[in-house]
């Protein structure tokens, strides 16, 4: 386990990023990483060169919150999460749909092998 | 008024790398900014599936070409947190030479860049005579010019000895009177003031609140450094980070400056404190669980995260690079600007798109 890594259930995900913000601390960056039936997501955040980190374990089809509206630089990370995993955000704004990084032509989810792709490329969908 | 959708890049003379802005232009003033990537991504962190974590050393310096070695020694802290290892103190010090050099010549190259950009033809060459002698420092020390490959996991691979160390402080001696030599022309002229004063400006707390990292964060006056965490030797040495407080163009070229003379401060001084010893601990085991490492690279702070199950393959390896992290301050200093001045203040940021891709 990662060290100072708190486990928060997606619904109560903005509530804790919202508490973080207020004490000062800014968001580093987020990873995902596969595992059985679902992603890890980490949102590593930082204060005076300490470091914090929340975790939410999604499972497939799950929708997560998108924490632009607190970090306005959460933008990048989570398309690319988008891009990687096939995870929707609600809120994410730009939205690029899955085409952050990869062509038109891609389907699968390039880290998280076996999970299909959850974000349709197409507009409005 | 007149509205006007203009692509700049994914080729374009300022960017030396394929990257696209796709800029709203209402009467030459930009209104809204979007960037699109995917032209340079090689899935880099997706090959941990088929090469071993040590192999992966070798892929983690080729993720950039300016900053090969820092990104070398990242990974490498990384796997050596995870295996229990420290490296010999000797190690320690020469891989802070080594990521200080590669600091200065990454600097160089982008004030050389910035120059250029503003049309200042005679100054880019000026500032690439004196980065020349930063590549001779480093080719002469580790055999080649960039991806200097030095960082094993464990410590280094090539040792310094006292002429090498005698060569580097004679180098640093001739590239600090060369720098002082053409601190009037970025600092006082008039036409490179004119093109960089109060363009771009980023706000303190903007900075802080969009994530943004390194000489952009702390030319926007706020003094972070992920080497004040005291990692590898850095430790040992005493420094203060480089700040400016205009949050401009200058005030970007002013603290990549100010550092140029910072590491030729930590490489003299990491020089003198080299000790006698060795310069790598073996480890014959396997990584086996989770850690999140960051370095101070030329633009910034980088973070790797990896996760390991004991066997030779790792499970993931993320790496958040600092131009990644600067992305959301660029497109929030772009809307506003004048459609000529996209350019110097994309550049100010120092973008490095093979580092964002990955």
């Amino acid at each position: 386990m990662l060290e100072s890594t708190s486990l928060v259930d997606a619904d109560r995900l903005h509530s804790h990023a919202g508490n973080l913000k207020e004490n000062g601390w800014r968001l580093v960056g987020m990873t995902g990483v596969a595992r059985e039936g679902g992603v890890d997501l980490f949102y590593h955040f930082d204060r005076e060169l300490k470091m914090t980190n929340l975790k939410v374990e999604t499972e497939e089809d799950e929708t997560i919150p998108s924490i632009g509206d607190q970090f306005p630089g959460a933008w990048i990370h989570e398309n690319e999460i988008q891009d990687q995993f096939g995870i929707r955000f609600d809120g994410l704004d730009p939205d690029y749909r899955r085409l952050f990084f990869l062509e038109e032509n891609v389907e699968a989810t390039p880290i998280c092998r076996g999970v299909s792709a959850r974000v349709s490329k197409e507009p409005g969908k | 008024m007149t509205v006007s959708v203009i692509p700049v890049g994914p080729q374009h003379p300022v960017f030396l790398e394929p990257f696209q802005l796709k800029l709203v232009v209402e009467d030459e003033v930009v209104s809204e900014a979007l960037p699109r990537f995917g032209y340079v991504h090689r899935g880099l962190e997706a090959l941990v599936v088929s090469k071993d974590f040590r192999q992966m050393t070798r892929v983690a310096e080729r993720i950039c070409g300016i900053c090969s070695a820092i990104h070398g020694m990242t990974y490498c802290r990384a796997i050596e947190k995870l295996l229990g290892i420290t490296p010999p103190p000797r190690a320690q010090m020469l891989r802070l030479v080594w990521s200080e050099l590669h600091r200065m010549h990454s600097h160089l190259l982008w004030l050389g860049l910035f120059a250029e950009a503003m049309g200042f033809e005679s100054l880019f060459m000026q500032i690439f005579r004196i980065r020349e002698t930063v590549m001779d420092i480093l080719e002469q020390t580790t055999g080649n010019r960039v991806i200097i490959s030095v960082n094993v996991i464990g410590g280094v691979r090539r040792d310094l000895d006292a002429e090498g160390a005698d060569g580097i402080r004679r180098a640093l001696k001739k590239v600090a009177g060369d720098l002082e030599r053409i601190r009037p022309v970025l600092v006082d002229d008039y036409s490179v003031r004119k093109r960089t004063e109060e363009k771009g400006i980023l706000a303190k707390e903007r900075a802080y609140e969009l994530g943004a990292v390194g000489p952009v964060l702390r030319a926007s006056g706020i003094s972070q450094d992920i080497r004040r965490t005291g990692y590898g030797a850095y430790g040992e040495l005493d420094f203060e980070p480089v700040v400016e407080s205009g949050g401009d163009c200058q005030a970007r070229c002013k603290v990549r400056y100010r550092e140029l003379f910072q590491s030729m401060d930590l490489i003299r001084s990491g020089l003198d404190r080299l000790s006698d010893g060795e310069i790598q601990t073996k480890s014959k085991e396997k990584p086996e669980g989770e850690i999140l490492v960051r370095s101070e690279q030329p633009r910034g702070e980088v973070v790797y995260y990896i996760r390991a199950d004991g066997s030779k393959h790792l499970q993931r390896l993320r790496i958040r690079t600092p131009t990644f992290a600067n992305m959301a301050a660029l497109m929030d200093l772009l809307p506003g600007l004048d459609l000529a001045d996209v350019p110097l203040v994309t550049l100010s940021l120092d973008p490095c798109i093979a580092c964002t891709e990955r």
